[in-house]
């Protein structure tokens, strides 16, 4: 949940990389560790299994920088993936005020995506986080690859409500920080409209 | 903002400081945070030099949620109290709010599990009653009061830290 | 890690001694990328899958806090309930034993039984993992083999 303390003139927001295992939500956060100074971000914690598959979540602390002296931080984090691990990947949505969707664009895990998306809406539900009003936006990852399915197709199929989307080549960089960016900017407009 | 989104006025924590400075004495412990359940340390009291303080609020929580939930599972409500005892530091995790934990950390050969939990229970409805002012102040307070300049500034800088390099 | 089912037979066996000395309600064998293995007892209304992951979870988040802390380990203590009770405890490097229990059981019993329960599976779990470390380095040897024949024909 969005933290707005007056008294140390702080504001902080909680932003979750969504989606279906191995799509890239890690992939992201790792990105965007290694290019931020060092300065402007703390430590990634990554709590995964032996190969490397997230189990509870990765977290990365980034500040923004003084605006009116307010001090800005983000905490990213990215959830599990994989479908078993769903009792654990609720909780990371605990207090989220925004989320990247990450899609992978491939043909053959369109299911997966239809399916991940449907459990974030439970998901948001269950915390109850009104899935019509948080603000969200999609990455459609992995458009390096040859057997992936166009964008536009992409918002056809996963896009009904019109959120912004972003194609990426995350393990490149790629669209990583557009996406950032465009969720940070709905997120920070959410609250300092209070919304 | 979500509908529980916090907001902590001019005024902040002075009180709170004040139980949890107490408590610190009292217990002989290190430090104490207060963390919110979705990871967000809201505050923190003491001294916990090498340690990364917005990770550590950040597994404080996730622990205690998946405790929590844990609890859920076996038909239980969620568990009040977390206690881990290290070789040398110990952590001991407990609910003061509806969506806040603290979480104290103490030298395990320097203070007692007995000790820090005595103290807690002396100081819990100070700090509970002190919390709830807080987020009721915090509802009516309303809104975050920010203008259309403040956004454009936060949109800069935005654009300045998401750059490649 | 594959465990055939000899080997999981024996695991039930353990943890089904486990609830039969201590009167707990059920237990459970997970391992920490949050895989159920094996499990004993009354576990109708529980969902295992989700008890799987939260525990491999819970350890997860307490090993980084105790990292983090430049300590060796955290003893998991048991959390306590109204009812009924969790006790985690590791069972060697990579494993679990879980064990639900109320107030039928004793904790001095329980205590003392759990910790026989995790020597005897971290026995039974090192003699698993000699037997799989065989087959990989003959397959290594086949391969090699293959290929130099193979290279042989160019």
């Amino acid at each position: 949940m969005s933290l707005i303390n007056y008294a140390s003139r702080e504001i902080n927001c909680k932003i979750v990389y969504y989606g279906p295992g191995l799509g890239g939500k890690t992939t992201n956060i790792k990105y965007v560790y290694k290019q931020i100074d060092a300065d402007a971000r703390g430590k990634l914690v990554s709590l995964a299994t032996e190969t490397d598959r997230t189990l509870f979540f990765d977290f990365l602390p980034l500040n923004l920088g003084q605006v009116q002296g307010f001090k800005t931080r983000f905490h990213l984090y990215t959830v599990p993936g994989q479908v078993h691990y769903d009792a654990s990947r609720r909780l990371i949505l605990k207090g989220a005020d925004g989320i990247i969707f990450v899609a992978d664009s491939q043909k053959e895990r369109l299911e997966d995506n239809i399916e991940s998306y449907k459990n974030l809406n439970v998901n948001l539900k269950s915390q109850n986080i009104d899935p019509e009003s948080i603000p969200l936006v999609l990455q459609y990852n992995k458009m390096d690859l040859p057997n992936v399915m166009g964008a536009d197709i992409l918002d056809e199929k996963l896009n009904k409500d019109n959120y912004l989307s972003f194609e990426s080549i995350a393990i490149e960089g790629i669209g990583v920080f557009d996406t950032l960016k465009a969720i940070s900017k709905l997120v920070l407009k959410s609250v300092s409209e209070g919304r | 903002m979500s509908k529980d989104g916090l907001i902590i006025p001019e005024d902040g924590f002075n009180q709170i400081n004040e139980v949890l400075d107490d408590l610190l004495e009292r217990s002989t412990a290190e430090c104490a945070f207060l963390v919110d359940k979705s990871g967000q340390l809201i505050g923190m009291r003491g001294d916990m030099e090498t340690v990364d303080s917005a990770a550590f609020a950040s597994l404080s929580a996730g622990n205690f949620a998946a405790t929590s939930e844990l609890a859920k599972l076996i038909g239980e409500e969620e568990f009040t109290v977390l206690f881990h005892e290290g070789d040398t530091e110990s952590i001991h995790i407990s609910i003061v709010a509806q969506n806040i934990i603290m979480v104290i950390v103490f030298k395990t050969d320097l203070t007692s599990l007995g000790l820090v939990r005595l103290e807690m229970k002396k100081s819990r409805k100070e700090l509970v009653k002190l919390l709830k002012e807080l987020s009721e102040k915090s509802k009516s307070e309303g809104t975050a009061k920010f203008d259309e300049s403040f956004s454009k500034s936060l949109d800069d800088e935005i654009d300045n830290l998401f750059k490649d390099k | 890690m594959n465990i055939n089912e000899k080997i999981k037979g024996k695991i039930e066996d353990i943890l089904s001694h486990l609830i039969w000395e201590t009167s707990s309600k059920c237990c459970f064998l997970v391992d920490i990328n949050g895989n159920l293995i094996s499990a004993a007892g009354y576990t109708g209304d529980i969902n295992t899958v989700d008890l799987a992951s939260l525990s491999a979870s819970h350890f997860a988040a307490t090993a980084a806090l105790a990292r983090m802390m430049n300590d060796n380990k955290f003893t998991v203590m048991f959390h306590k309930g109204k009812k009924e009770s969790i006790d985690i405890n590791r069972v060697g490097k990579k494993y679990l034993l879980v064990t639900i229990f109320g107030e039928k059981t004793v904790l001095g019993v329980l205590q003392k039984e759990t910790k026989k329960t995790i020597d005897k599976l971290e026995t039974l779990l090192k003699q698993i993992s000699k037997i799989e470390e065989k087959p990989i380095n003959n397959v290594k040897k086949t391969l090699s083999e293959e290929i130099n024949n193979l290279l042989k024909d160019l």
